[in-house]
């Protein structure tokens, strides 16, 4: 007479998950693994943009401080206005960044103390540049912002999307994003040969259209490679 | 086995290694189809990964995939297409696969009696941990694992006298 509990246990023990299974089981963990490593490094990034944008904010105040004091010393108009030019173009950050380089005598006529008391009042405020938003809170942490913010994500969301499409050395030139309020349009420009991966019946495309398009819960999605219509 | 999945925080290879039989038996055990089985198994440990939690011991370890087992087959099984796969088109087609007798009687189980069923031989859990895990009062568990027993008592009765 066999038992309920004797047959119960022959027969779970001879079902096991199969060594395929298991290794396929593992390759899917890893997966996930790097994905959550991709969006930790895209934070990372994330901070290190924002921070950068506090010290380019940070040198703008000095150079502004910098420009008003030396305005009245000038030797020639010309002087003046390369001093100022950085004021205009400060939505482009490398271009900002060369005109810091160039104000750099104008940086250096400061006062140690006066530069000190510019970063403490840049402390707790937020400081607008266009679309870009930095505060720095109290603790000199770094709490980024809207459209940075979004980009980075985009740039984990093509990660990832890359990666599980099998797509390899996908590099995303830059990301725009406009976001007028009523609408949300994002434009993506991916470096050259990007079009070169892709299959001739635009799947790939238009996976990452739907990926991005869902992600954001944009309007609109416009992908170029090169600054050309994909 | 590979050690492709080290990382400090997460023992996600050694959580594989130690637990699949455990994860992929009760998860058969309620479907009784390998295809099922397997989606299943897969999505516990992506779940694990996701999760990432903090175990005190193995027996927590043990205790909080077979937790996580038993929540997804319910959700696995809440869709209506999978209601209605399994209960309709594979079930039949299974069956004519099947050899091993006992599983026969298994598989004319009702499908909500199975994991309890698995918790109690095949884990060896008490009424209370079961009733725990499957969110149902003690005296609920303890009347399904009676009337399951006695079918399946039935059933080897009838089997050993044919």
């Amino acid at each position: 007479m066999r038992s309920v509990e004797q047959e119960y246990k022959r027969l779970n023990e001879s079902v096991m998950p199969s060594d395929e299974l298991i290794a396929r089981t593992r390759a899917l963990m890893q997966a996930e693994l790097s994905q959550e490593k991709v969006q930790s490094r895209a934070k990372k990034r994330l901070i290190k943009k924002a921070a950068s944008y506090v010290a380019v904010a940070a040198a703008s105040a000095l150079i502004c401080v910098g420009v008003m004091t030396t305005l009245p010393r000038a030797k020639s108009e010309a002087e003046a206005n390369d001093a100022a030019a950085p004021m205009e173009s400060i939505v482009e950050e490398e271009v900002f960044e060369e005109a810091v380089m160039q104000d750099a005598s104008v940086e250096e006529s400061l006062t140690a103390d006066r530069a000190d008391n510019e970063m403490g009042q840049a402390n707790g405020e937020a400081m607008e540049y266009a679309d870009i938003f930095v505060y720095v809170v109290d603790n000199g942490e770094v709490e980024p912002v809207s459209v940075e913010q979004v980009e980075c994500s985009i740039d984990a969301v093509i990660a990832a999307w890359a990666q599980q499409n099998g797509l390899q050395d996908v590099v995303v030139q830059s990301v725009d994003v406009q976001d007028s309020g009523a609408s949300l349009g994002v434009h993506i420009d991916f470096a050259k040969g990007f079009d070169e991966k892709l299959d001739a019946d635009g799947l790939i495309l238009a996976s990452l259209s739907m990926t991005l398009g869902d992600y954001l819960n944009a309007d609109g999605v416009i992908l170029t490679c090169d600054g050309m219509p994909l | 086995m590979h050690q492709l999945l080290q990382s400090p925080a997460l023992d996600a290879d050694g959580v594989l290694r130690r637990h699949a039989a455990t994860v992929y038996r009760l998860a058969y055990a309620r479907c009784r189809r390998t295809e099922d089985a397997e989606d299943i198994f897969q999505e516990v440990f992506l779940r694990y990964v996701r999760s990432a939690p903090n175990f005190q011991s193995e027996e927590h370890e043990k205790a909080w995939l077979i937790r996580v087992t038993v929540n997804y087959i319910k959700t696995y099984y809440s869709t209506a297409e999978k209601r209605h796969t399994v209960s309709t088109e594979n079930l039949p087609e299974d069956r004519a696969y099947v050899q091993d007798d006992f599983e026969l009687m298994l598989l004319a189980l009702p499908e909500d009696y199975r994991v309890e069923v698995h918790l109690f031989y095949g884990e060896r859990m008490s009424v209370r941990q079961i009733a725990r895990l499957v969110g149902k009062s003690e005296n609920a568990v303890r009347v399904r694992l009676t009337r399951a027993r006695q079918m399946l008592r039935k059933s080897l009765q009838g089997g050993d006298q044919a």
